[in-house]
């Protein structure tokens, strides 16, 4: 089972974005990003993991959360969303958030990689084991 | 061979105390003694009272039957009194005979009853006795016949029992206590030989398998012959085989335990709920304790922070892994993690992670984790891509700086040993810094900074990088101290730690300077080159024609240029060439740091080109044909220069083949018959020795076209020696006042 994946990237940012893109592209991932939080349901289609920054203009990570929660179950989608940040105490509280997990360390591109393969991988073991149920 | 066990020797257990201990042989209901004890017991006295009670029954039988005949006797001697008065029909005297029975206390009742009479003539009962019943009486009845033998009536006596059953009653205790007295006897003897061929040998085996279930064996005394002997000889084989078994386990264990413990590797096996079993590597137990039973998630990430994901997703991992089988394990085993970084003793361990599915059966799984340290490992690559990356960089600052002319380098170096004297000073000048001082010193360090980038020497960047930000806080210190009306001066530790900065640059700038002289085909030379312009040098090299022999000479050397500038591009491309012609080349130039005038160098890179072209393409063997006739599988071609009074000499020479003379000659048309006139047709356009026309050569130019643009520089090519084991050309100047040469000047090595 490869580890390999989609992922998208939601981020007010286009700088975070297309850092981001280039080193998960590195390392043979699928990327999508958008930098629009509306309208990016379209992506989340056969996608593995949501990356998702809280603090955007309009709408906060959170209410994304929900908007896409929503719009992917209705698609048949189910990817994990995690949140990526560099706070400490929004990360510590991510659960009460709604997302699956977080991505701490936010700018440091090594560390991100890694802890995408994490996030990954939990989304596979996650995928087989609803499929299991199913 | 199997070893001798100790003998069980502790005396036999009592049957209580066989009864009374938990044992292997007891079960619901007490010990096996016990229940034979029980069992001897119920079926002695069982049989006793089924005796007891046939006796008693055949003495009943027997009193009934003396008093039943008795009784009839009595009736006979009765009936015969009887007949004359029955014959006469006195009944009177019937009746006095039958009163005349009260005497006796046995007849109970008595009746007679003439033929022909329903009525009975006379009958006798006894007062106060209840009418009774069979089992108190028994009833006679004779008839009363006449001498004549006519039947004159019948006689009906009753007899009391009373006396026999007395008399029974007494026979029957007595019975009753001889019973339980035999009963008794016979069931003691009999648990007493139970016990000594049964309850004790059970109970030393029982004694023995103890022992061979604790892991101490012994051995059952056999001294019989019977079915317990057997069973007992048959046991101490049985624990024999056991026990040797049990010995090859152990040292087998000890073998894989051994081999674990000596595999490098941390190993730990968990079962489906991810709790580690007791099967692990010493190792394992240096680095996680690999206490048996602690979860295996909690061993490789420990409850952290940071590691809330990892901890969760190998979680996951480790109850999707367990519930799979062999198949979908191999896809399962990619989701787990491969390495982790792990915190022993105070430092950082990293670790790479494999995974083996211990599987017997669905209802036996685990998995096998295999740790291996590899920190040193990651350690060592780390430092040898560090190094790998410096060392790059520096090549590529030092391929820059002989392509763009060294003297900027070597510019650099200077302004930069002034740059560091002055920060010296400085530093050494004013033990705290003031203001200016701290700006001077950024300026010059920031200088340095920019210059060090231009050349790509991060270590020098990098340091003078610390430096700048140390300097910038003092900067801002100062400025907020002057606000603050301080004494507007820095501490003597910053001074300090300057100081120390500016030493390691100029360590550091040493050894840049020496990698790149190391580096430069012109070693240390390197450092004292200039930049001329080239139009410039050959306007004073034309007007130095009129000049004295001696003043142009000096002109001359100035227009010299390094031999290495017509060779630095050919090792790479001989290894091209050689490969495309599916042979084995090595390049080896001998430069000697030696100069040569211009007109050479500017045709010398060609020419060699042709040269070499030509031998990859004649001269070397390919590495079979090589190794055929005893060559190394790798040609050598070396080119060398040489400055004497004769002027440069250049030497291309190879260890191939040599020159195909009769080829030459073949090709040559016939023009040059001997030899060495075969050899200089070598070099005449149109000839060539290779059969087929490729990419390397076979056009016949190649060696026409190199002596051509040799002489328009003056000089001649010579082969100086060709045979089986190679070949030497020698690039030379004309001799004398030669301008042309008609032939190659030859010399030929017999082969």
């Amino acid at each position: 089972m490869s580890v390999a994946g989609k992922v998208l990237v939601i981020d007010d940012s286009e700088l975070v974005l297309e850092r981001v893109k280039a080193r998960l592209q590195r390392e043979s991932y699928e990327v999508a990003t958008t930098s629009q939080p509306v309208g990016a349901a379209r992506h989340l289609l056969l996608c593995d993991l949501v990356i998702l920054d809280f603090h955007m203009p309009g709408m906060n990570g959170s209410e994304v959360l929900r908007s896409l929660r929503m719009l992917g179950a209705s698609s048949g989608a189910s990817p994990l969303y995690f949140l990526y940040t560099s706070d400490k105490s929004l990360s510590r509280g991510y659960r009460e958030l709604g997302f699956d997990g977080t991505l701490i360390n936010k700018g440091d591109d090594e560390s991100l990689v890694q802890q995408v393969a994490v996030a990954l991988r939990l989304a596979k073991l996650r995928s087989k084991a609803t499929r299991g149920k199913g | 061979m199997g070893r001798s066990f100790p003998v069980v020797s502790a005396p036999p257990p009592s049957l209580a105390a066989i009864s009374a201990r938990p044992s292997l042989i007891t079960s619901v209901g007490g010990s096996i003694a016990t229940r034979l004890a029980l069992g001897i017991v119920v079926l002695v006295a069982l049989v006793t009272s089924l005796v007891v009670a046939e006796l008693n029954r055949l003495e009943w039988q027997r009193m009934l039957t003396s008093k039943r005949a008795a009784g009839e006797l009595v009736a006979v001697v009765f009936a015969g009194a009887l007949a004359p008065a029955l014959d006469f029909k006195d009944d009177d005297a019937v009746k006095d005979r039958v009163e005349g029975l009260r005497v006796s206390s046995e007849i109970l009742q008595a009746s007679v009853v003439a033929s022909g009479r329903s009525q009975p003539i006379a009958q006798y009962r006894k007062l106060n006795e209840p009418a009774c019943t069979n089992a108190d009486c028994i009833e006679v009845l004779h008839a009363v016949v006449s001498p004549t033998g006519e039947q004159l009536g019948s006689v009906q006596l009753r007899v009391s029992l009373s006396r026999e059953r007395e008399a029974f009653a007494q026979t029957r205790r007595r019975m009753i206590g001889l019973g339980a007295v035999f009963c008794l006897g016979l069931a003691s003897a009999l648990i007493l030989i139970a016990r000594r061929f049964l309850v004790t040998p059970l109970g030393r085996l029982e004694t023995a398998a103890l022992g061979l279930a604790s892991g101490s064996p012994v051995m059952v005394p056999v001294q019989r012959d019977d079915e317990i002997g057997r069973l007992s000889r048959t046991f101490n084989a049985m624990a024999q085989i056991i026990d040797d078994r049990e010995r090859r386990i152990a040292a087998s264990n000890r073998r894989l335990q051994n081999l674990l413990d000596h595999m490098g590797q941390a190993i730990l096996v968990f079962d489906a709920q991810g709790k580690l079993t007791e099967e692990h590597s010493r190792l394992a137990e240096r680095i996680f304790g690999a206490e048996v039973g602690a979860n295996v998630v909690d061993q490789l990430y420990p409850v952290c922070e940071d590691a809330e994901m990892e901890r969760e997703a190998f979680q996951v991992w480790v109850e999707t892994a367990a519930g799979s089988d062999p198949a979908e394990f191999k896809d399962i085993v990619d989701l787990a993690p491969r390495s982790v970084k792990f915190q022993h003793a105070g430092e950082e361990l990293e670790l790479d992670l494999e995974y083996r599915l211990v599987y017997a059966g669905a209802a036996s799984r685990q998995i096998m984790l295999l740790a291996t340290d590899v920190t040193e490992k990651r350690r060592l690559e780390r430092s040898v891509a560090e190094k790998d990356l410096e060392h790059e960089r520096q090549l590529s600052a030092v391929r820059r700086l002989v392509s763009g002319g060294g003297q900027l380098f070597a510019g650099f170096m200077d302004h930069t040993e002034r740059r560091l004297g002055v920060c010296r000073e400085l530093l050494n000048t004013h033990q705290t810094l003031d203001r200016a001082t701290v700006e001077a010193l950024f300026q010059q360090f920031h200088t340095l900074r920019a210059e060090a980038r231009c050349f790509d020497l991060a270590r020098i960047e990098a340091r003078v990088t610390q430096l700048e930000a140390l300097l910038q806080e003092l900067r801002q210190e100062l400025r907020a101290d002057l606000h603050g009306q301080g004494l507007g001066e820095t501490d003597a530790g910053s001074s300090q730690e300057l100081r120390l900065g500016v030493d390691e640059l100029a360590e550091l700038l040493a050894e840049a300077q020496q990698t790149f002289v190391a580096q430069h085909p012109l070693g240390t030379a390197a450092l004292d080159l200039m930049t001329v312009r080239r139009s410039r040098l050959l306007a004073v090299l034309t007007l130095a024609k009129e000049l004295p022999s001696e003043l142009r000479g000096r002109f001359e050397e100035l227009a010299r240029r390094p031999l290495v500038e017509s060779t630095a591009l050919l090792p790479e491309a001989v290894a091209r060439w050689a490969q495309r012609a599916g042979k084995n080349v090595r390049l080896e130039v001998e430069h000697n740091g030696l100069e040569i005038p211009h007109a050479l160098a500017g045709v010398l890179g060609g020419v060699l080109s042709h040269l070499l072209r030509n031998a990859i393409a004649h001269g070397i063997e390919t590495e079979a044909e090589r190794q055929a006739v005893g060559k190394p599988a790798a040609g050598t071609v070396r080119i060398s220069g040489l400055e004497s009074e004769a002027g440069i000499t250049i030497s291309v020479s190879d260890d191939g083949r040599g020159f195909n003379i009769e080829a030459i000659q073949a090709r040559a048309r016939g023009l040059a018959p001997d030899a060495i006139l075969a050899l200089s047709a070598a070099f005449e356009s149109g000839i060539s020795t290779i059969v087929t026309r490729g990419e390397l050569a076979g056009a016949g130019v190649g060696l026409a076209a190199a002596r051509a643009e040799l002489a328009s520089a003056g000089y001649c090519i010579k082969v100086a020696a060709t045979s089986r084991q190679g070949t030497e050309l020698r690039l030379t100047p004309f001799s004398g006042t030669e301008m042309a040469p008609t032939s190659a000047e030859l010399v030929v090595r017999k082969a």
